[in-house]
C-alpha cells in the first residue's frame, strides 16, 4: 500500500481509540503533536494517519482530563514546541483502555470467526 | 490559573503557535525528503486543512466555551450600549428609579421585621406581652414577680420598667438624660451582652438600701463622661440621689433605643398600686420551645388573671410569649411599611414595562442587523442570549445607580420619620449585605422581566422577510400588541399607585380637619416633675390639702406670666394616651368580672377654659368643688351614649374606685376606696387617644381639687405670643415654687398633633413620591411608544398627506390610537385601585374603599397626562413633509 493511498483509504478510528493510541505513543516519552502523528504513522506501517483536526482536539481533551500534561520546550532543531507527557493517571487510563480494546478485539474476532464458519 | 479569563488570550495564542509549529515541522520533513519548499508548503497545508477551523474545534475541549461566549456577548453588549447613549441612559435611569425605592423600603423592612437580632442565640429570646383589646400592652411588675417565681421555662427573665428616671444637673434640676429601672441580669444573662467595664447588677441589688448603683450606656459614658476609664466606683446624681457607677455597656445597635442611656436596679414593689408597667424580656432554657413556654404560661396566666379580678377589678389581661423581634411598631405603621413595599414593587413593575417597551422598539429597529447575524449562522438561542445579556447588563447598571438612589431615599425617609428609627429599638436601618444582595437580585430579576419578551421576539424574526423588506418590515403596523399591552399595564399600575397616594392624601386631609374637641393653638403642655420622683427614692407625698395649696399657688403664679391667658393642671393631656378605670353606675346591678370601664382624668376647672372644650349639658367643674364638698364628675358625650342612653345623665351618680396613692411603698396597701361621684356636666368629645383615628372612648373627668393627684401635666394658654416663648419663664416659675422640680416633655399642642400625624404624613409623602415616579414613568412609556409608532408610520402618514389628509386628521388619528390604549389602562387601573382601597382601608381615616373623590381626581390626572404624552408625538407627525417622507423610501 502506497503512503499516498492511506490518505484516501484512511481508517476512521473509533472515539476513544485515538485517545488510547496517543497515550500509548506518549508511553515512549514526551512528544509534540507532530511527533505523535509521525510515531503513530510509522508504528502502524503508514496505515494510520492522524488528522490534525482530530489530533489537537484529542490532545486538549486528554489534557483537560489530566491524563497528559504539556510544556513548551525546544526541539533538537532548536524550535519551540509544545511537548505532551503522560501522567500517572493517564497511565492507569491506558491500561484500562488497552484491556477494553483487547476484549473488544476478541469479541469482534469471535463474531467474524462464526461468520466465516457459516459462510 | 487555567480558569481565569486573562489566560484565555494566552491559551489561544499558544494553540495557534502549536499548530504553526506542526505545519513548519511537516514542511521541513517534506523538504528533507527532497520536495521543493513551495511544493512542501502547499502539500503540508493541504494535508493539515483549515488551521483556524482546527483551532475552533479544539477550543471547546478546554471547557470554557460558555464563559467565552458570555464574555463575548457582554463585550458586544457593552459596545452596543455605548454606541446608543440616549437609549442606555433612559433605560438605566428608568430602572434606577424603579429599583431605588424598593431598596429604600426593603432596608426598613429588613431592619424592622427580618434581620436577626444582634444577640447570641437570639432565637431563645422572648417577650412576654399582655393583651388588651387585641393590642399588645405592657406587663406589670406584679405579673413579672408572679411569673418569675413560678416559671421553669426561662433561664433568665428580666423586667424593665417604663418609668424613666433622670440624671440630676449640678444646679439640682433634672437633666434630659433618662434611664430605666431594670431587674439584675438583663445585660449578662438575658441579652448576653458582656459589659465593657465593671459588672452587671447583683441579684440582691434592687432591695431597699442596696439599689443606688447604675450601669451607663456606652453612649452616655462617651458623651457625658468623656470615656473616663476610671468611672467605675464613682458617684453620679440620679433624681437628686448619689448612685455608684458599677458598669458600662459595649457600643451596639441595641443602644440607640428611645434615648435611654442608663439602667438602675428596679425595686419591685409588692403592691398593685405602684404603676410599675414595663416590658418583660426572657431567655428560654435551651430546648424549650415557644409552644412549651406558652403552655406553661397559660397555667400561670389563669392564676394571675384570677388575682387581677379579685384585687383590681380590671378586665382580665392575657399574658403571651412571643419571639423577641423588632416589631415594636404599632400595627398601623407595620401595615404601612408592607403597603409601601407593595407600592414600590408596583413602581418597579412599571419601570420594567418601560424598559421592555424601549427594548422592543430597539429590537424592531435592529431587525436587519439581527437578520444578517442569523443569516451568517447565529442560532436563535445565540441571538436571544445576546439580547438577553444586553438587558441584564442594563439591569446591573440600573441596579448600581438604583442602590445608590435607594440609600439616599432611605436616609431621607429616616429624617422624615425619625420615630421609625427610634421606636424599632434594635433595628438598624442601613445598607448591609442582605439588603445589598436582595437589591442586586431584584435588579437582575428586573432585567430578566424587562428583557425576556423583547429578546424572545427579536430572536424569532423571519430573516428572509426582514432582509427583503428592509427596516420598515417589522414596523409597518406602527406598534405591536405586546407594546400596547405593556403600555396598558403601565397606565393601570400607575393609576393604582396614584389612587393609593390620593387616598392617603384624602385621609390626611380628613385627619387634619378632624374635630379634636379642643383648641390646640397657643397651648404649651409640659410634664411637672417634682423632686425625688424616681422609683428608688423615698417618696414623701404631701397630704391632699398641701398639694392643693401648692398647686393653686403655682397656677396663680403662672397666670401672672406676661402673655399667659390661662393655665391648668391635669393627669393627662388631650391626645397623649389615657388611663382606664372601672366604674359602676349607682343603682345599677354590679358584675365584678365585667365592670364597665372609662378613661379617667383629674383636671383643674381651668382645664376646660385652657383647651376651649365645649359644654354640652349641665355645668363645668368649678373652683367651688373643693375637697370637703360633694364629689363631682363630668363625662363626655360618648360616655352618655354608651352607658346612660336613657334619662338625664345629670341625675346619675358614678361609683369609681380611685387608686390610693400610698405614701410609703414598703407597707402593705389597702384596697382602693370606692367613692360616689355626682355627674354635674357633659362635655363635647375630646380626642384622647394617640392616633387621632380611633373612636373616642367614654371619659370621666373629676376635679383635681378633690383628687389631689401629685404628678401632673401643666397646660398654659397664651394670647398674643407664641406658646413656646414662655418655656424658660415657666421653668423658672416652677423651680421657684417647688424647689428641685422641673418641667419635661415641653411641647406646644400643635407639635403634639403634628407628632401624632407623623406616621400618616410619612405614609402620604412616600406614597405621593412613589406615585409621582410611577406617573412620570407611565408618561415616558406612553410618549416613547407613541413617538416610536409615529416614526415607524412616517411613510404611511406621508402617503395619507399626499393623498389629501389634513394635519388635524393626522393628529386625531395618532392621538386616537394612543388614547384608546390609555383608556383601557385607566379602566383596568380603576378596578385595581378599588382593590388597593380595600387593602388600605384599615390605615385610612374617613375614606371609603372606593373613594370617589380621589379616584376621580387621579383618573382625570392620568387622562390629562396620557393626552399630553400622545399629543406631542402626534403634533410632530403632523409636521411630516409628505415629499420628504416618500423620498426616504
Amino acid at each position: 500500500m502506497k503512503a499516498s493511498g492511506t490518505y484516501r483509504n484512511r481508517i476512521d478510528l473509533l472515539q476513544g481509540t485515538l485517545d488510547m493510541l496517543i497515550l500509548q505513543a506518549l508511553q515512549w516519552g514526551p512528544m509534540h503533536g507532530y511527533g505523535i502523528t509521525q510515531t503513530i504513522r510509522l508504528k502502524s506501517n503508514e496505515v494510520l494517519q492522524v488528522e490534525t483536526g482530530s489530533l489537537y482536539p484529542a490532545l486538549h481533551r486528554l489534557e483537560r482530563q489530566r491524563w497528559i500534561k504539556s510544556k513548551w520546550r525546544l526541539t533538537e532543531n532548536k524550535q519551540r514546541a509544545k511537548f505532551y507527557e503522560i501522567t500517572p493517571k493517564g497511565k492507569e487510563q491506558l491500561v484500562s483502555d488497552h484491556e477494553r480494546w483487547q476484549q473488544m478485539v476478541r469479541a469482534i474476532a469471535a463474531i467474524m470467526q462464526t461468520g466465516k464458519e457459516q459462510a | 490559573m487555567r480558569l481565569w479569563p486573562w489566560s484565555w488570550e494566552q491559551r489561544k495564542r499558544d494553540l495557534q503557535q502549536e499548530l504553526e509549529t506542526h505545519l513548519r515541522m511537516t514542511i521541513e520533513d517534506r523538504v528533507a525528503r527532497g520536495e521543493t519548499p513551495d511544493q512542501a508548503r502547499s502539500a503540508a497545508t493541504r494535508e493539515m486543512g483549515n488551521l483556524p477551523l482546527v483551532a475552533d474545534t479544539t477550543r471547546p475541549y478546554w471547557g470554557w466555551e460558555p464563559i467565552e461566549r458570555l464574555a463575548q456577548s457582554t463585550r458586544y453588549a457593552l459596545r452596543r450600549l455605548r454606541r446608543s447613549p440616549g437609549f442606555t441612559l433612559t433605560a438605566v435611569l428608568g430602572l434606577a428609579l424603579g429599583i431605588g425605592p424598593v431598596v429604600a423600603i426593603f432596608s426598613m423592612i429588613w431592619a424592622t421585621f427580618l434581620a436577626p437580632l444582634p444577640y447570641p442565640n437570639a432565637n431563645e429570646l422572648v417577650v412576654v406581652w399582655n393583651h388588651y383589646k387585641g393590642e399588645r400592652v405592657p406587663t406589670s411588675g406584679e405579673d413579672y414577680a408572679q411569673l418569675a417565681a413560678q416559671t421553669r421555662s426561662f433561664q433568665s427573665l428580666s423586667f424593665q420598667s417604663w418609668i424613666v428616671v433622670h440624671l440630676t444637673n449640678s444646679d439640682h434640676t433634672a437633666d434630659q438624660e433618662g434611664g430605666l429601672p431594670i431587674t439584675p441580669g438583663f445585660q449578662t444573662k438575658t441579652v448576653r451582652q458582656p459589659l465593657l467595664l465593671g459588672r452587671d447588677f447583683l441579684p440582691n441589688e434592687g432591695s431597699p438600701g442596696n439599689d443606688r448603683v447604675v450601669i451607663l450606656s456606652n453612649w452616655l459614658w462617651q458623651h457625658r463622661y468623656s470615656s473616663d476609664p476610671t468611672i467605675i466606683g464613682k458617684s453620679i446624681l440620679i433624681e437628686d440621689h448619689p448612685y455608684t457607677v458599677i458598669g458600662v455597656t459595649r457600643a451596639g445597635p441595641h443602644e440607640k433605643g428611645g434615648g435611654i442611656t442608663f439602667n438602675v436596679p428596679i425595686r419591685l414593689m409588692p403592691s398593685e398600686h405602684n404603676g410599675q408597667f414595663g416590658i418583660m424580656i426572657g431567655r428560654l432554657k435551651p430546648g424549650v420551645t415557644l409552644a412549651q413556654a406558652r403552655a406553661e404560661l397559660s397555667t400561670i396566666n389563669d392564676q394571675i388573671a384570677a388575682h387581677h379580678v379579685a384585687h383590681l377589678s380590671k378586665s382580665p389581661l392575657v399574658l403571651t410569649v412571643e419571639h423577641f423581634r423588632n416589631d415594636w411598631l404599632d400595627v398601623k405603621t407595620q401595615r404601612n411599611l408592607w403597603l409601601l413595599l407593595f407600592a414600590v414593587g408596583l413602581v418597579l413593575l412599571i419601570a420594567c414595562a418601560n424598559i421592555a417597551n424601549l427594548l422592543l422598539a430597539r429590537g424592531t429597529s435592529r431587525t436587519q442587523e439581527l437578520a444578517v447575524r442569523s443569516a451568517l449562522g447565529a442560532t436563535r438561542s445565540q441571538i436571544f442570549m445576546q439580547l438577553f445579556i444586553e438587558s441584564l447588563t442594563l439591569a446591573l447598571f440600573g441596579g448600581v445607580i438604583g442602590i445608590a438612589l435607594g440609600w439616599a431615599v432611605m436616609k431621607l425617609s429616616l429624617i422624615l420619620l425619625p420615630n421609625l428609627a427610634l421606636e424599632a429599638t434594635d433595628a438598624l436601618v442601613e445598607m448591609n449585605m442582605p439588603v445589598l444582595a436582595f437589591s442586586i437580585l431584584i435588579a437582575l430579576l428586573a432585567g430578566v422581566a424587562a428583557g425576556c419578551a423583547p429578546s424572545w421576539r427579536s430572536a424569532r424574526i423571519d430573516q428572509n422577510e426582514a432582509l427583503k423588506q428592509g427596516s420598515r418590515a417589522a414596523g409597518r403596523r406602527g406598534r405591536t400588541p405586546l407594546q400596547s399591552a405593556l403600555v396598558i399595564t403601565e397606565i393601570a399600575l400607575s393609576l393604582v399607585l396614584l389612587a393609593g397616594a390620593g387616598m392617603a392624601l384624602h385621609s390626611f386631609w380628613n385627619l387634619s380637619h378632624i374635630d379634636v374637641g379642643f383648641r390646640g393653638d397657643h397651648v404649651l403642655t409640659a410634664l411637672l416633675r417634682p423632686r425625688n420622683s424616681g422609683p428608688g427614692s423615698q417618696r414623701v407625698f404631701p397630704s391632699p390639702e398641701e398639694t392643693s395649696v401648692t398647686q393653686h399657688q403655682l397656677l396663680d403664679r403662672v397666670r401672672q406670666i406676661p402673655g399667659v391667658a390661662d393655665a391648668a393642671l391635669a393627669t393627662g393631656m388631650p391626645m397623649s394616651g389615657f388611663d382606664t378605670f372601672p366604674f359602676q353606675v349607682a343603682g345599677q346591678p354590679a358584675d365584678k368580672a365585667h365592670m364597665p370601664t372609662a378613661d379617667f382624668e383629674a383636671v383643674t376647672p381651668s382645664f376646660f377654659r385652657t383647651f376651649g372644650i365645649r359644654l354640652v349639658r349641665g355645668r363645668f367643674l368649678s373652683e367651688q368643688d373643693q375637697l370637703q364638698s360633694p364629689r363631682v364628675v363630668m363625662v363626655n358625650e360618648t360616655f352618655v351614649h354608651r352607658y346612660l342612653p336613657n334619662g338625664d345623665p345629670l341625675t346619675q351618680r358614678l361609683l369609681i374606685r380611685l387608686p390610693v396613692i400610698i405614701p410609703d411603698h414598703a407597707g402593705p396597701s389597702k384596697p382602693p376606696a370606692e367613692e360616689s361621684f355626682q355627674i354635674v356636666g357633659v362635655f363635647h368629645d375630646v380626642l384622647d387617644n394617640e392616633h387621632l383615628t380611633g373612636d373616642v372612648q367614654p371619659e370621666m373627668y373629676v376635679s383635681q381639687w378633690q383628687a389631689g393627684w401629685p404628678f401632673l401635666w401643666i397646660a398654659v394658654r397664651t394670647h398674643a405670643i407664641e406658646p413656646d416663648e414662655i418655656t424658660t419663664t415657666l421653668q423658672r416659675t416652677v423651680s421657684s415654687m417647688m424647689p428641685g422640680a422641673a418641667i419635661d416633655h415641653v411641647r406646644t399642642m400643635v407639635q403634639v398633633m403634628e407628632e401624632q400625624q407623623s406616621s400618616d404624613r410619612f405614609e402620604m409623602i412616600l406614597f405621593g413620591a412613589f406615585a409621582a415616579v410611577a406617573l412620570l414613568l407611565a408618561i415616558i412609556g406612553i410618549y416613547g411608544v407613541m413617538s416610536f409608532a409615529v416614526a415607524q408610520r412616517t411613510h404611511e402618514i406621508g402617503v395619507r398627506m399626499a393623498l389629501g389628509a389634513r394635519r388635524k386628521e393626522v393628529i386625531r388619528l395618532i392621538v386616537g390610537s394612543g388614547m384608546r390604549m390609555s383608556l383601557l389602562g385607566l379602566g383596568i387601573g380603576l378596578a385595581g385601585a378599588v382593590i388597593l382601597g380595600r387593602l388600605m382601608h384599615a390605615t385610612l381615616y374617613g375614606v371609603q374603599a372606593a373613594d370617589f373623590f380621589s379616584l376621580t381626581a387621579v383618573a382625570v390626572l392620568m387622562f390629562i397626562a396620557a393626552l399630553v404624552a400622545c399629543w406631542i408625538p402626534a403634533r410632530r407627525s403632523a409636521t411630516i413633509d409628505p415629499i420628504q417622507a416618500l423620498r426616504n423610501e
